[in-house]
């Protein structure tokens, strides 16, 4: 089912609006994720599409048909909400039977409900947990048991509102991956919001990154990654530096130094340069810039060096350490730029 | 020493021990405190109610049973519980419909309407009984009207109905609000795209998640609902055997001498606050949890 949310406005009592004007297209069978920091309007766009949340003006499609006027409990979503709303009072089974059994004429039998809810139990892979509450469950149990109880009503699309943000690393981890794995064995179109741009960009076919109510980017994670579409966009996707730098005639200036940038130059003034910590290496030729190495650590990929150039505002900048290098801290260094990208100031 | 003991019993659970806790004060400091707490209880609390029963055996056991072959008397008993079967119904529907429109919906008025529930915390009950008067007497705003249609609401049933539930009104709403505030929506947002209707959404998600506090409400309500005096006093004419409730002719007979009927029918509605407290006691270690907050998730 493709899911469409056009020109979506929504503003809560007299604030900034939530969001403004929002275009979001979720292909049929896509696993999309709304990215962006709190306050971004993420969740108050997934809560649009699913219909707890009204548009001052937009639409919502599901497929060719308008759902923006359908209420929810006629919507045929399925919702994952960020602190799970399990029942407290049911055990697991009737939790997730409870979208079966509140169909009224269309109800199914209790035979159809009890095989139903099996399979799904297995799907998620807590067959032996029917009978207990809860309260009785971890964390990551309870958010499977959300997943299986949104899934049991077959809903057109699956909505999850920060599905593992309560939860430990490795819990995470394992949760990604079953959420995947779900989502390739029933192709059903899925939308989750995140904050967290390591789950977005691992986990999503595309995201849409959202900022202050309006969206600023939306492509596969190679694409927000490699090809920002704005500073926003560049500096929240994986790791930038950023510094002053000016556009003269066509060319970017760092402290009157040329740099190697091409892409998207525009009117000459002021602009930010974004820097990679690839785009930055270690030099011994008397070019480059001069600066010492403020901290080193250790990240996923490798480590990196913060540097703080001499001169003027002292900038910092992360470098990118090439395995086998020797880097201490304090120690004098020279950097040059080979690449970046740049954005109006 | 006893009282020193039940003391130190209470913070048996400080592992470090008295000595070095920087909250912790000296030992005749808690010794004086807890004797300052244990003498005015037993003065002003257990003194009383010993005082009630013993009052109310003094002619022994046949006296006290014969007050209650007293036609009045058991149509005071038989009022209070009429009463008290009308008001707490009325507010178990009103205080759930008032704290679920506050707990789970957004309105204009809505801090007025919170305010409102505790009016009759705040009204002397004696004043809400006149408000009723002015109301609905015979020189009230409708009370002609109502005349002419037969239907008497001061000094009868319906005026001491209407007071009761005035009077008892912000107990089930209190005891509900904060509690489906801390619960918040989303369980019944995830009812809803389920596919379950709002009534389905009441009956089977929100009402299972309140149904101690809202017991412990109905506690609450009935209590007060059947030792109210004031406005029931002012409303009710005392009219013996027909508009006398069980607070109103304990005063009567009281002020007629007939010491052992008025403590005999002050040790029943004694005997009522202390079930009341008994069960309010156990619901709250059993079940304090979703009482007094909702439980950790």
């Amino acid at each position: 089912m493709r899911v469409q949310a056009i020109g979506i406005t929504k503003r809560f009592g007299s604030d900034d609006a939530a969001l403004n004007g929002v275009d979001v297209e979720v292909r049929s069978g896509e696993l999309m994720a709304l990215l962006g920091p709190s306050g971004s309007g993420k969740t108050t766009l997934l809560r649009v599409i699913a219909g707890l949340e009204t548009p001052d003006s937009g639409r919502v499609m599901f497929g060719d048909e308008d759902a923006t006027d359908i209420p929810v409990r006629k919507r045929r979503v399925g919702f994952v909400f960020q602190h799970y709303a399990l029942f407290r009072h049911m055990t697991v089974f009737d939790n997730i039977a409870f979208g079966l059994r509140v169909r009224g004429r269309e109800r199914p039998s209790r035979a159809e409900i009890a095989a139903r809810v099996g399979e799904l139990l297995r799907l998620v892979q807590l067959e032996e947990y029917g009978r207990r509450r809860p309260n009785q469950l971890s964390g990551g149990q309870r958010q499977r048991i959300a997943l299986a109880r949104a899934l049991a009503v077959d809903p057109r699309v699956l909505l999850l509102d920060e599905p593992f943000g309560a939860l430990d690393a490795r819990v995470r981890k394992d949760l990604r991956r079953s959420l995947r794995d779900i989502h390739d064995a029933t192709g059903r179109t899925t939308i989750f919001v995140t904050h967290d741009q390591d789950e977005a960009l691992e986990l999503a076919d595309r995201v849409a990154i959202l900022n202050n109510g309006i969206l600023e980017q939306i492509g596969t994670p190679d694409e927000v990654h490699d090809h920002p579409a704005s500073a926003f966009v560049m500096s929240f996707v994986g790791e930038s530096s950023r510094l002053p730098a000016t556009v003269s005639g066509g060319r970017v200036l760092f402290r009157d130094t040329p740099v190697p940038v091409t892409a998207g130059i525009g009117a000459d003034g002021p602009a930010a340069l974004y820097l990679r910590p690839w785009d930055i290496a270690f030099t011994s030729g008397p070019a480059g810039f001069a600066g010492h190495v403020v901290m080193v650590r250790r990240a996923a990929g490798g480590r990196r060096a913060e540097v703080a150039l001499d001169g003027p505002d002292a900038p910092h900048v992360e470098v990118g350490v090439p395995v086998g290098a020797s880097v201490a801290r304090g120690e004098n260094v020279r950097i040059e730029i080979r690449g970046g990208r740049i954005f109006p100031a | 020493m006893p009282g020193g003991d039940s003391g130190m019993a209470e913070r048996a659970p400080d592992p470090a021990g008295p000595i070095g806790s920087v909250t912790t004060e000296p030992l005749w400091v808690r010794r004086i405190l807890i004797a300052i707490a244990i003498a005015f209880l037993g003065l002003f609390l257990l003194m009383p109610l010993v005082a009630v029963f013993f009052e109310a055996l003094r002619g022994g056991w046949a006296a006290y049973r014969a007050s209650f072959d007293d036609p009045d008397a058991r149509a005071a008993i038989a009022l209070t519980l009429t009463v008290a079967s009308i008001a707490v119904p009325m507010n178990l529907v009103f205080g759930v419909a008032a704290a679920w429109a506050i707990a789970k919906f957004e309105f204009r008025g809505k801090s007025l309407l919170v305010t409102l529930i505790d009016l009759p915390f705040s009204v002397s009950p004696v004043v809400a009984g006149l408000v009723f008067v002015l109301l609905f007497g015979a020189q009230g705003l409708v009370g002609p009207w109502l005349r002419e249609h037969g239907v008497q609401v001061i000094f009868a049933l319906p005026g001491i109905v209407l007071a009761t539930v005035f009077v008892t009104f912000p107990f089930i709403a209190r005891e509900l609000i904060p509690l489906m505030q801390d619960q918040g929506r989303a369980d019944e947002e995830a009812a809803t795209t389920l596919g379950a209707s709002g009534w389905r959404t009441f009956w089977s998600v929100t009402l299972p998640n309140v149904k101690w506090a809202l017991l412990y409400g109905v506690l609450l309500c009935n209590a007060r609902a059947m030792g109210e005096f004031g406005a029931v006093a002012v409303v009710s004419g005392h009219i013996r055997g027909q508009t006398n409730t069980m607070p109103l002719h304990v005063e009567i007979l009281y002020n007629e001498y007939n010491l052992v009927g008025a403590f005999a029918m002050a040790s029943l509605l004694a005997g009522l606050a202390l079930v009341t407290l008994a069960i309010k006691s156990f619901l709250e270690w059993r079940f304090g949890g979703s009482i007094a907050s909702a439980p950790a998730h």
